[in-house]
């Protein structure tokens, strides 16, 4: 009896907590801030990101209300945590959902935005999302919008830089199985099969390695003279000073990773001559994106990086279309988002296609001195 | 016994509400909230009957889990078959893996069988991030169908909900029964002295396995249910720190009753959704609170609860001495 | 390639090796698995970060600071998870390391930030023969966790203060009755594992990069090394955590380099299918 008294008491407390949190529709309150909803990682292995994440919209919706706001009205940003993982990403994007806002910024992890796919049907809100999977195009989802260039692009990029630029004849490929290094590994070896060049090697890695003496020896074994890679940070440093400590001196060309501050920190010399496609360095020759970098380092006191550039993006994008369909209404900020094209970001120039994927371009860097240069730059379409 | 009748028509008017109430109030996404909460909560009883009844620590429910999730998403995308099939299938596949995982592991004994499980639900979380062609490695697996039967089919929240809440009855019911029968006595038996079991007549070999087994199938169930609600399941959710949640949602709430379950997993699931202003330090306060409810009320909620209601009741609501023996 | 591969398992063999001895101490003594193990490893990276980097120790005066802090953590940890459930059912103690575990890992979060930490070795390099290489700071470390070793077998076997240890560690109750402060033995016991496993961290901060995540996985491949090696001893524990160095290693190279975790798992169940005491451990006693 006591026991199921316990019961009673706790089910007591949980309907007012249940009713507490009930649904919000997107006010149309003409004076009222927009809101826009932030799906980001605040605690968990991914809580770095989550900070770069946050300056990024911040700045954004700093300028954009500077210059007036969305047709008067200021722009506001609410961040849900999703825990570093999948689940958490649904639960903070469904959470999100019921909260009145109009617009929402999707993680750039490919598997979470995989996962939060099903979501963004039901919901109806238009989403932008920042990862670089060719698989989110295949969702079909029209509320869905990739604000980034898909590895279409820059897996290509990869591959035919080191074929034809760095002349490499026997490429080895390294990957780390999640969805997005995966995806973009298998684009990669497809574009060196077809100009007859095909990988020597293909090896993969879970992400949390620390040790890739075996995958690096048998490359090394394979007699390999270059090798791609498809990396997060942590793992990107780590590969980048044990090719060195092996002795295994062929060229490096990987993913964004590779030249970021803490890839470049940690592997420290080992970073030299480093080769990476990139949605966004600081030094990128992009008028509109130095100034960004220029003004990000003021307002941070840190370098900028291409999480913080990709979402400053996102949030001129959702700003744009918001303008654009002259109010919240879902659909008419959905057809307005579609419809954007050339719209010069910090990282590169927008234009959705008939999927919803937007990037167009990425640069080809190399970590010279410890800070990526900008080799040159891809145009994809 | 009329304390068991009141009993029971307490506890059914109180699910009766729940049913009506709680999605007339919830939001979306409290709903979706509540739904995870009572598949967490098959998970935890499943703990229940394989630690709380059987005293045998098992880390692997979390990937029976994923069993189940994906044994579902893989017959209804891969080989299109109907969810009702699906579900079956979930739970006989996950207890026929539990049931041979047993048979060689049960042959350990205390808590050598403890870290044999920490072995197999690292090698399923394994498979389910590598096996590409089967559970779609990094990829996941996704546009997993609503459930369905015949041409009715659950795909809103609520519907979701209602068909959970009726899982969970029925699955709270078998416990309750299980409990209360021979197999139940004898599960308890083994917890508390197996060998004193042994010489009573208990086969502690074939009881645990069937033990072990049960539980696999609660997971099993849990685990559909899930891949259903959700349509696109990953690696990353059935891992051992899931099985440990579950474990300290048991010892929280009480691993001795029934009702423990359901207080640990109200309270560690609700609860983070109460403090989620707290943003970056729910985490840090749930590792704390876990360390001091141990210290503070070892038997879990129910158990701490009880005594705390017995000292109150023999001082007396008032503050005084009191002189009967009582 | 396979000298390569051995030099590379035994690396990874001794990283194994310290969080192994770690819970072997810790097991010994109280009969309960420290699952926040993994943790004092990356506390150990992190503190390292903080006296080299940011108070600019060198680091020789690093290591011993650190030993000293982390031995004091240890028995800090003592008594916020063990002490007081002492006389409790062991399971309620393992719920509470679970519990630390997470909490220090939030902690860490909360202290040093989210970003993955770098920490400039002690001795920078590599070492190279043939066709071999390896990093001195990785040769500096398989010595110290070496004299560590030697000097916890010393203490246990050969010293009074080691004899208590074990006296308690074999049954608290008769070695209160002769005397021994229990409290005092069990939480020393802490702050030797505690600090072993540290000064490990210490050591390997700069080879791996200090991150939050660190402890996880490995402390999870230690406590399969512990088992393998067997749970009585100390030195079974370092012989395991190498052996499953070179399983780790050797599987990545040879058979998947994405089933390595898995396989070692593998082997953890096999080990405890065939031989549950492990190579050195303790006997079961049960026949029936």
């Amino acid at each position: 009896m006591k026991k199921w008294l316990a019961v009673l008491v706790i089910f007591m407390f949980i309907v007012p907590l249940l009713a507490g949190c009930s649904s919000q529709k997107a006010g149309d309150d003409k004076a009222a801030p927009i809101k826009i909803g932030v799906v980001t990682s605040m605690t968990g292995e991914r809580a770095l990101t989550g900070q770069y994440t946050k300056n990024g919209v911040l700045m954004a919706i700093e300028d954009i209300n500077a210059q007036g706001g969305i047709n008067g009205r200021k722009l506001e940003a609410v961040f849900e945590d999703d825990n570093g993982n999948d689940a958490g990403a649904v639960n903070a994007y469904n959470k999100l959902s019921g909260s009145g806002v109009s617009v929402i910024l999707g993680p750039i992890y490919s598997n979470m935005d995989l996962a939060i796919s099903p979501s963004i049907k039901k919901a109806e809100i238009p989403t932008l999302v920042m990862g670089s999977s060719n698989d989110l195009a295949k969702q079909k989802n029209q509320w869905m919008f990739q604000a980034r260039t898909a590895d279409a692009i820059s897996a290509t990029a990869l591959a035919k830089y080191a074929a034809n630029n760095l002349k490499l004849k026997k490429i080895a490929i390294l990957h780390e199985t999640d969805n997005f290094a995966s995806g973009a590994a298998a684009v990669a070896k497809k574009t060196l099969e077809d100009m007859g060049n095909p990988p020597v090697l293909v090896e993969s890695y879970n992400g949390g390695d620390k040790d890739f003496t075996p995958v690096l020896a048998k490359i090394k074994a394979s007699g390999a003279d270059g090798v791609l890679a498809w990396s997060q940070q942590v793992e990107a440093g780590l590969i980048m000073k044990q090719i060195k400590s092996l002795d295994l001196n062929i060229a490096l060309i990987g993913s964004n990773s590779y030249i970021t501050k803490i890839a470049i920190d940690l592997a420290k010399e080992n970073a030299e001559n480093v080769y990476s496609v990139a949605d966004y360095v600081a030094t990128t020759p992009l008028a509109k994106g130095a100034d960004f970098a220029k003004r990000y380092k003021e307002k941070y006191k840190i370098d900028s990086e291409f999480n913080s550039a990709m979402n400053y993006d996102a949030t001129t994008l959702a700003a744009e279309a918001l303008k654009k369909a002259g109010s919240t209404d879902k659909n008419a900020v959905r057809q307005a988002m579609a419809a954007i094209k050339d719209f010069v970001g910090v990282s590169t120039t927008f234009t959705f296609d008939e999927n919803n994927v937007g990037g167009t371009s990425v640069w080809i860097v190399q970590t010279k001195n410890g800070v990526p240069q900008v080799i040159e730059a891809v145009k994809g379409r | 016994m009329i304390l068991k009748r009141r009993l029971f028509w307490m506890v059914a008017i109180l699910i009766a509400v729940a049913a009506i109430v709680i999605p007339l109030v919830s939001s979306n996404y409290m709903l979706r909230v509540v739904n995870i909460t009572m598949i967490t909560y098959i998970c935890v009883l499943s703990m229940f009957i394989v630690f709380g009844m059987a005293g045998q620590i098992s880390f692997a429910q979390a990937g029976f889990w994923g069993v189940g999730a994906y044994i579902t998403a893989i017959l209804t995308v891969k080989l299109q078959l109907s969810p009702v099939i699906a579900i079956f299938a979930s739970v006989l596949g996950t207890g026929l893996i539990a049931a041979i995982l047993g048979l060689a592991l049960f042959r350990l004994h205390g808590h050598y069988f403890g870290f044999s499980t920490i072995g197999v639900v690292m090698i399923l979380n394994g498979l389910f991030q590598n096996w590409k062609p089967v559970t779609g490695g990094a990829d996941g697996i996704g546009g997993i169908p609503a459930f369905g039967i015949g041409s009715w089919e659950f795909t809103s929240e609520m519907n979701n909900f209602h068909l959970i809440l009726v899982i969970v009855v029925a699955v709270s019911i078998i416990t309750y029964i299980v409990q209360r029968s021979a197999l139940g006595r004898s599960f308890m038996a083994i917890r508390d002295n197996e060998i004193a079991a042994k010489c009573m007549g208990v086969n502690s070999y074939k009881t645990k396995i069937i033990a072990f087994t049960l539980a696999a199938m609660y997971c099993g169930i849990a685990g559909s249910l899930f891949a259903f609600l959700t349509s696109y399941i990953s690696a990353t959710t059935f891992t051992f720190p899931q099985s440990a949640l579950y474990l300290v949602m048991l010892m929280l709430g009480g691993y001795n009753t029934l009702a423990g379950p359901v207080v640990g997993t109200l309270l560690l699931m609700l609860l983070p959704e109460w403090f989620r202003f707290l943003q970056e330090y729910i985490l840090l306060i749930y590792g704390l609170g876990v360390m001091v409810l141990m210290v503070v009320m070892p038997d879990g909620l129910i158990g701490g609860g009880k005594k705390a209601y017995e000292s109150i009741r023999k001082r007396g609501w008032a503050k005084q001495p009191s002189n009967d023996i009582g | 390639m396979v000298l390569q591969l051995i030099i590379a398992g035994l690396a990874m063999g001794i990283v194994y090796g310290l969080v192994a001895m770690g819970f072997v101490l810790i097991f010994r003594a109280v009969g309960v698995v420290n699952f926040a193990q993994g943790e004092f490893l990356m506390i150990g990276g992190f503190f390292s970060y903080t006296l080299t980097a940011q108070l600019g120790l060198p680091m020789g005066a690093a290591l011993g600071v650190c030993a000293l802090i982390m031995g004091l953590f240890g028995i800090f940890f003592h008594f916020l998870t063990y002490w007081p459930l002492r006389k409790s059912w062991d399971i309620t103690v393992i719920i509470s390391t679970i519990g630390a575990s997470i909490a220090l890992k939030e902690i860490a979060t909360l202290l040093w930030g989210p970003a993955p930490l770098g920490v400039d070795p002690i001795v920078p390099g590599l070492a190279k023969f043939s066709t071999v290489s390896i990093e001195w700071q990785f040769i500096l470390t398989i010595g110290i966790a070496a004299l560590l070793m030697g000097g916890v077998f010393m203490l246990l076997e050969r010293t009074y203060l080691g004899h208590i240890l074990q006296a308690t560690a074999q049954d608290q109750y008769a070695a209160a009755l002769i005397g021994i402060p229990v409290v005092v033995a069990t939480g020393l016991t802490f702050a030797i594992s505690a600090l072993i496993t540290g000064v490990g961290g210490l050591l390997l901060a700069p080879i791996f990069f200090v991150t939050t995540t660190m402890g996880g996985i490995t402390g999870l491949k230690a406590f399969a090394a512990v088992i393998i090696g067997g749970f009585g001893s100390v030195h079974g524990a370092i012989i395991g955590g190498i052996l499953i160095g070179f399983v780790d290693t050797f599987s990545g190279a040879y058979i998947s380099s994405t089933y390595r975790d898995a396989i070692v798992f593998l082997c953890l169940i096999l080990a405890l299918i065939v031989r549950p005491q492990g190579i050195f451990g303790e006997k079961i006693a049960e026949k029936v």
